[in-house]
C-alpha cells in the first residue's frame, strides 16, 4: 500500500510540476550591465497569418509572446514574482515576420533565421491565473491570451527589432534562440529607466521549437539586461568646447 | 478501505488535472556564463571561441526549480556547473560554428547557505568555479550527444543535450524510471555588455522533457504485477 501510495504521489508532483523561482538568483554579474528580468521555459509564442511548418514562418505573419516574469533586479527589485496576491506578465505584440530564410551549415545542418519587427511589449501587474502555465497546462491562445493582458501597465515599449535563430544540427537535434533589443517609453514604472529616456537594451534567450503546446510555435526563456543609463562621454579640446558656446 | 477511497479520489484528480497532451516536464532553469579551457580568450576572444580538443564549461545560478522540489530544495543559493565537455569535431563555415562533443560531459546542482557565488574575470580562477561547486550536491546528470551552435551572422547561438539524472541529494524525488530522457538545453549570445571578461557567452537554458509523456500498451495483469 505504501508503495501504491509512494509511486501515486510521485507521479503526481511530476504531473503537475511547475516553476518554483529561486530567490537566491544573482542579478549583478560584476560588469555594470545586469539583468532587468528574467523567465524560466514559461513563454510561449503563437503566429496569426499563414500556418507555421517545420521552423519557417511565411513573411507577413505576426508574432505574439506571451510569459511570466520569474525574476526582478533592479530597478524593479521592489517586485515580487511569487506575489502571493499578484502576478507579473509580459506580452510581445505586434511582430511582422519578415520570413524564414533557411540556409545550411555543417555537415548536414540547416538554420532557419526570421526577423520580425515592428513589436511592442508591456509588463502587468495583475490578478494571478496565469503564472502557473507550463507547457503541459497552457491553453490554447485564444483561451490564455486574456489571463496574460489583464491587470495595469506597469512597464511598456518597443521591440525594436527580433531576431529568431531555430538550428537543426548535423546530429539532428533541433534547438533555438532569440536576440532583440528593446526600449521602455511608458507604463508607471518608465520613469525608473534613465529618467524617462531609455536607449536600446538587449534581450535575449532559449527559442525551442520542439514539440510545442497545441496552437503555439514554442517555448521560451530568457531575460531582458536593463537599459545601460551612462552618458556617453567624449574626448574633445577646449577649443571645440568653446566653439559649442558660440 | 478509507485509505483506498481517498487514493482513488487522488487519483482521478490528478489524471483530470494533467490534460491528454501532457509534454514538457520541466526540471529547472539557470542561467550564467560560460568559458572554454585551455582556450581561455585573453584578451580578445578569437572567432570561432571553441575547437576541437577544448573543454566548454558553464557556471551560474538556477533561478527556478519545478515545483516537485517543494520542501526538498532548502534555503541558500542554487549554482550550477557544466563541464567535463570535451570538444570532438568542430564546423565553421559561413560564419555558423557546430561543436559537436565527447558523451559523459557533467551537469551539477549545489545548494549552499554560503550565498558566496563570484563569476570573478578570466576563468578559471580563484573563485569560478570554486564558489559555484561548494555546498551539497543537490542533483547531478550525465550529459550525452551535446551540440553546441552559434552563429556569428545572427550573434546568437544554443546547445543541446542529453541528460540523466544520477546523483545528488535530491534525486530520490524523480522516480527511477523518469530519470533519462531530459533534455538540457541553453542559449548562448554575445556581445553582450554583462559578460564578465574572460567568458565567451552569457547563457540562458532549462533541464526540460519536451516529448510527449511516453505511453506503453499493458495488459491488466501486467499492471497487476507492478504493484505486487
Amino acid at each position: 500500500m505504501k508503495r501504491i501510495l509512494g509511486t501515486a504521489v510521485l507521479s503526481a508532483l511530476l504531473a503537475l510540476g511547475t516553476f518554483v523561482p529561486q530567490a537566491s538568483a544573482q542579478c549583478v554579474t560584476g560588469t555594470g550591465v545586469d539583468i532587468l528580468l528574467k523567465w524560466d521555459a514559461n513563454g510561449f509564442s503563437f503566429e496569426t497569418g499563414a500556418p507555421y511548418t517545420n521552423y519557417v514562418s511565411p513573411a507577413g505573419n505576426v508574432l505574439t509572446n506571451v510569459l511570466g516574469v520569474t525574476l526582478f533586479c533592479a530597478p524593479l527589485s521592489g517586485l515580487d514574482p511569487n506575489d502571493p496576491a499578484k502576478e507579473y506578465t509580459m506580452v510581445w505584440s505586434n511582430l511582422v515576420s519578415g520570413g524564414t530564410v533557411t540556409t545550411p551549415f555543417g555537415a548536414s545542418g540547416s538554420k532557419y533565421s526570421t526577423v520580425y519587427t515592428g513589436g511592442s511589449f508591456a509588463l502587468y501587474e495583475g490578478p494571478i491565473n496565469a503564472r502557473a502555465w507550463t507547457s503541459s497546462t497552457i491553453p490554447a491562445p485564444a483561451i490564455a491570451l486574456p489571463g496574460y493582458l489583464d491587470g495595469s501597465v506597469i512597464l511598456s515599449g518597443v521591440i525594436d527589432s527580433l531576431t529568431t535563430t531555430v538550428t537543426r544540427s548535423s546530429l539532428g537535434t533541433v534547438n533555438g534562440s532569440f536576440r532583440g533589443k528593446y526600449r521602455v517609453t511608458g507604463g508607471t514604472y518608465a520613469n525608473q529607466f534613465c529618467a524617462g529616456n531609455s536607449p536600446d537594451a538587449l534581450m535575449d534567450g532559449l527559442w525551442f521549437p520542439v514539440n510545442p503546446p497545441a496552437g503555439y510555435t514554442g517555448h521560451n526563456n530568457g531575460k531582458f539586461d536593463a537599459p545601460d543609463c551612462t552618458t556617453p562621454t567624449q574626448s574633445t579640446t577646449w577649443g571645440r568646447v568653446k566653439t559649442m558656446y558660440r | 478501505m478509507k485509505r483506498n477511497a481517498w487514493l482513488l479520489l487522488f487519483a482521478v484528480t490528478v489524471a483530470f488535472a494533467t490534460p491528454a497532451q501532457a509534454q514538457g516536464d520541466f526540471l529547472c532553469g539557470y542561467t550564467g556564463f560560460d568559458f572554454v579551457v585551455p582556450q581561455t580568450p585573453q584578451p580578445t576572444i578569437p572567432t570561432p571561441f571553441i575547437t576541437t580538443g577544448d573543454e566548454y564549461r558553464a557556471v551560474g545560478h538556477v533561478t527556478s526549480f519545478s515545483s516537485m522540489f517543494t520542501g526538498v530544495v532548502g534555503g541558500g543559493e542554487h549554482t550550477f556547473y557544466l563541464a567535463n565537455a570535451s570538444v570532438t569535431s568542430q564546423s565553421f563555415v559561413g560564419g555558423v560554428l557546430e561543436v559537436t562533443f565527447a558523451p559523459n560531459a557533467r551537469f551539477r546542482i549545489y545548494e549552499d547557505g554560503a550565498n558566496n557565488a563570484d563569476y570573478g574575470v578570466n576563468p578559471a580562477n580563484a573563485t569560478s568555479p570554486s564558489t559555484f561547486v561548494d555546498g551539497m550536491l543537490l542533483l547531478g546528470a550525465d550529459v550525452s550527444n551535446l551540440v553546441l551552435i552559434y552563429d556569428y551572422n545572427d550573434n546568437s547561438g544554443n546547445f543541446l543535450g542529453n541528460a540523466t539524472l544520477d546523483e545528488g541529494a535530491a534525486l530520490w524525488v524523480v522516480p527511477p524510471s523518469r530519470r533519462a530522457g531530459w533534455v538540457l538545453g541553453g542559449q548562448a549570445g554575445r556581445p553582450n555588455a554583462s559578460i564578465p571578461e574572460g567568458y565567451v557567452n552569457q547563457i540562458s537554458g532549462e533541464v526540460q522533457i519536451p516529448s510527449a509523456t511516453p505511453a506503453a500498451h499493458k495488459t491488466w495483469g501486467q499492471i497487476k504485477t507492478l504493484y505486487r
